[in-house]
């Protein structure tokens, strides 16, 4: 058995046969059909249904064993008691893979569970693996594979794979990312992991050198000690983040001693991410944000962080935030705040830092904002820095009046520009705003130019502190003492 | 391990006090000075051997959790102080117990170091702020065994009142050496004997810098026959 292999063919079939297609709208048959229909999938599309010759202008048969030619993979949507009898018909077709997208069986009793395990068996001994059961799916955007319930157009292309335990949040997450530019390239729900689990794509993507970061939805891990194994190796290579869900269920069994009554799962997972260098997010929203930062920023190599704001109380509740999230907002040295006074910055405004920009009253500059953000990244005493309070709110029309028209114009150059700093200094430069790319037509403007603007302010912060702590990680870097 | 064995044998789910102390002595682990004694001869010899302060406790392997039962006499200072210390344990418990008789260890920080046994990953080493606080705060962490001492280092660090291992309020920083050889051993305890379920090292106290288990409980896996 040759594992990798048999793992292509979920994301990278030539041939893949939807057991229990059908245009019924509504049904899970069609959904992977629609998913399959929108992307540019190259290869063999084998509707299969007993009851009908057409499905969606493709011909269909009534059973697996009627196609003739080579099917790699098999979506069965169908209902429970149909699926051992198609199993075995994958069996005799040879298929590589089966994804299972029913649902009934091991999460639901007993008896399903020794259901589930049974046809994992059936499978395994014809060299054949199998996802699930109760999935929706696997999507590669790479090679325009998507046997999923999400349409292609509504998912981005990303280095980012992801491995999930359950599905459905996901896409949400993945659908209202693509308007903000997240999103992941590959994706595989592992369900009630039969036979596959999270481990073995793990592994696959860790591989996989299209793949840059990890994120994962976790609930239970099955294999313990072979995930430690494997995700010790891969977070040691690219970024792995991670949602541990079921977080408050403890399930301290009856112990006779503290230690044991003290070990809810929560704990124990947390102490294992630390050892093994996953980074544990509090939350799902977060996930495809950090990983977009782990891989498109540069490191991160200190707790530092320099904010520049238009209003001043964005500056206190930045900093409450990221201090809170264990980083720290020092207090520019005499020698630096000099510099930025001469670069601009009048005696009432504060160069302390936050540095707020709009108490300067230099909103129409283009230059001043550019030369603090210059001064402050190449000092010396910052790791980051974030901007804030940026964006007027309304989106503009037809009659918009020139003067904002004019004071857009010039609002969009400076953030540009201090966003082009991040490249220019090697040092991450985070972009802020109160206002969504619908509020704000300078923020709407930006976003589109690929520009990330960032909505919460503890958002930021956690992706910041983040950043710090799987740089901290990293051989050869450089830990600017907070205090430096 | 034979202690284990034994105890096993004799039908036990958790091994005394003192046993316990063996196991962890066993493996490196810095315990308490403390000899058994059966009766009063058996006291003064332990009393000369050790010196005072002592602290006497009722020993057995039933008794989980003695301060509840009031089985334990601390700062004894003097021979006649453990002889009446001795007879209140003995007439508490009834004759035929014996008594545990210990070095006092002195210092402010109490620790816990224990071990539990995961479905999934198998032994896990905790550490934590210990004593009478350490239920009500939950000042813990885990790591999966075996660990490393950077995990050990880390493992440390991770707790909340970690500041309370550097050198405060007058007094010596905590030797993390010696701590995370501590804790790399539980985790070796946990690999090795596949009876033990769970160990509480509860407290570790630490005295002019060094750690020293000053109770301990093992507790075993009940016997599938």
């Amino acid at each position: 058995m040759k594992p990798k292999s048999h793992l292509e063919a979920f994301l990278n079939p030539k041939s893949v046969a939807v057991v229990g297609a059908t245009e019924r709208p509504g049904a899970w048959g069609s959904f992977i059909m629609g998913g399959l229909f929108s992307t540019n999938y190259q290869g063999k599309i084998y509707p299969i249904n007993h009851q009908t010759d057409r499905v969606f202008g493709l011909n269909s048969y009534k059973s697996l064993n009627d196609v003739d030619g080579e099917v790699e993979l098999a979506v069965l949507a169908i209902p429970e008691e149909s699926v051992e009898e198609a199993i075995k018909s994958c069996c005799r077709k040879r298929v590589k893979g089966i994804t299972v997208i029913t649902a009934g069986f091991g999460e639901t009793s007993e008896r399903g569970q020794k259901k589930q395990e049974a046809l994992a068996g059936l499978a395994r001994s014809n060299g054949i693996r199998l996802l699930g059961p109760n999935v929706s799916g696997t999507f590669n955007l790479y090679t325009g594979f998507n046997a999923s319930a999400t349409p292609a157009d509504n998912l981005l292309r990303t280095p980012i794979a992801a491995v999930c335990q359950g599905g459905y949040a996901f896409y949400d997450m993945l659908s209202s990312g693509l308007a903000k530019g997240l999103g992941a390239g590959k994706f595989i729900h592992t369900g009630n992991e039969c036979d596959l689990t999270v481990t073995d794509f793990l592994e696959y993507f860790g591989r996989d050198p299209e793949v840059k970061s990890i994120v994962m939805y976790l609930e239970a891990v099955r294999d313990g000690s072979h995930f430690v194994e494997i995700a010790r190796e891969v977070s040691a290579i690219k970024p792995i983040v991670v949602y541990k869900g079921g977080r408050t269920s403890g399930s301290a069994r009856a112990a006779q001693s503290h230690t044991g009554a003290l070990s809810g799962k929560k704990e124990i997972y947390e102490g294992l991410f630390h050892q093994i260098g996953i980074l544990n997010s509090p939350t799902m929203e977060l996930l495809l944000p950090v990983a977009h930062a782990l891989i498109e920023r540069p490191p991160m190599r200190g707790p530092r962080v320099a904010i520049i704001t238009v209003g001043g109380s964005w500056g206190v509740t930045l900093t409450d935030a990221l201090e809170e999230a264990g980083l720290t907002v020092p207090e520019l040295s005499p020698k630096l705040q000099e510099r930025l006074r001469s670069a601009g910055m009048p005696p009432r405004a504060s160069t302390r830092n936050p540095v707020d920009f709009g108490a300067s009253g230099l909103f129409l500059s283009l230059d001043t904002p550019l030369a603090l953000g210059s001064e402050i990244l190449s000092s010396g005493e910052v790791d980051a820095l974030v901007v804030h309070g940026i964006g007027r709110p309304g989106m503009h029309a037809a009659d918009t009046q020139d003067e904002r028209r004019i004071f857009l114009d010039i609002e969009k150059q400076q953030i540009q520009g201090l966003n082009d700093l991040q490249k220019k200094t090697g040092l991450p430069v985070l972009i802020g705003s109160h206002y969504s790319q619908w509020e704000s037509q300078a923020i709407c403007d930006l976003t589109k130019q690929g520009i990330r603007v960032y909505n919460n302010l503890s958002e930021i912060a956690q992706i910041l502190a983040f950043m710090v702590e799987y740089w901290r990680k990293k051989p050869g870097s450089e830990i600017h003492d907070s205090t430096a | 391990m034979k202690i284990i064995e034994k105890a096993l044998e004799e039908g036990r789910s958790t091994l005394s006090e003192y046993e316990s102390k063996q196991v962890l002595s066993d493996y490196g682990i810095p315990v308490t000075k403390e000899l058994l004694a059966k009766d009063l001869k058996g006291l003064m010899d332990a009393t000369r051997e050790i010196g005072f302060p002592l602290v006497l406790k009722g020993c057995s392997s039933d008794i989980a959790h003695k301060t509840e039962e009031g089985l334990i006499k601390v700062d004894i200072r003097s021979n006649e102080e453990a002889v009446s210390a001795f007879s209140e344990i003995l007439a508490r418990m009834g004759t035929g117990t014996n008594v545990l008789v210990q070095e006092m260890v002195k210092g402010h920080r109490e620790l816990v170091i224990g071990l539990t046994r995961d479905p999934q990953f198998g032994p896990c080493v905790m550490f934590g702020l210990g004593g009478i606080f350490t239920e009500i705060l939950k000042d813990i962490s885990f790591r999966v065994a075996p660990l490393e001492k950077r995990d050990a280092l880390e493992m440390m660090k991770d707790i909340k009142g970690h500041k309370i291992l550097e050198a405060v309020r007058g007094m010596e920083a905590a030797d993390l050496d010696m701590l995370s050889h501590i804790l790399i051993k539980m985790g070796q305890i946990g690999l090795e004997n596949k009876s033990v379920r769970e160990i509480d090292v509860n407290p570790v106290i630490i005295s002019g810098g060094k750690p020293v288990a000053v109770d301990a409980l093992v507790v075993l896996e009940e016997r599938k026959d």
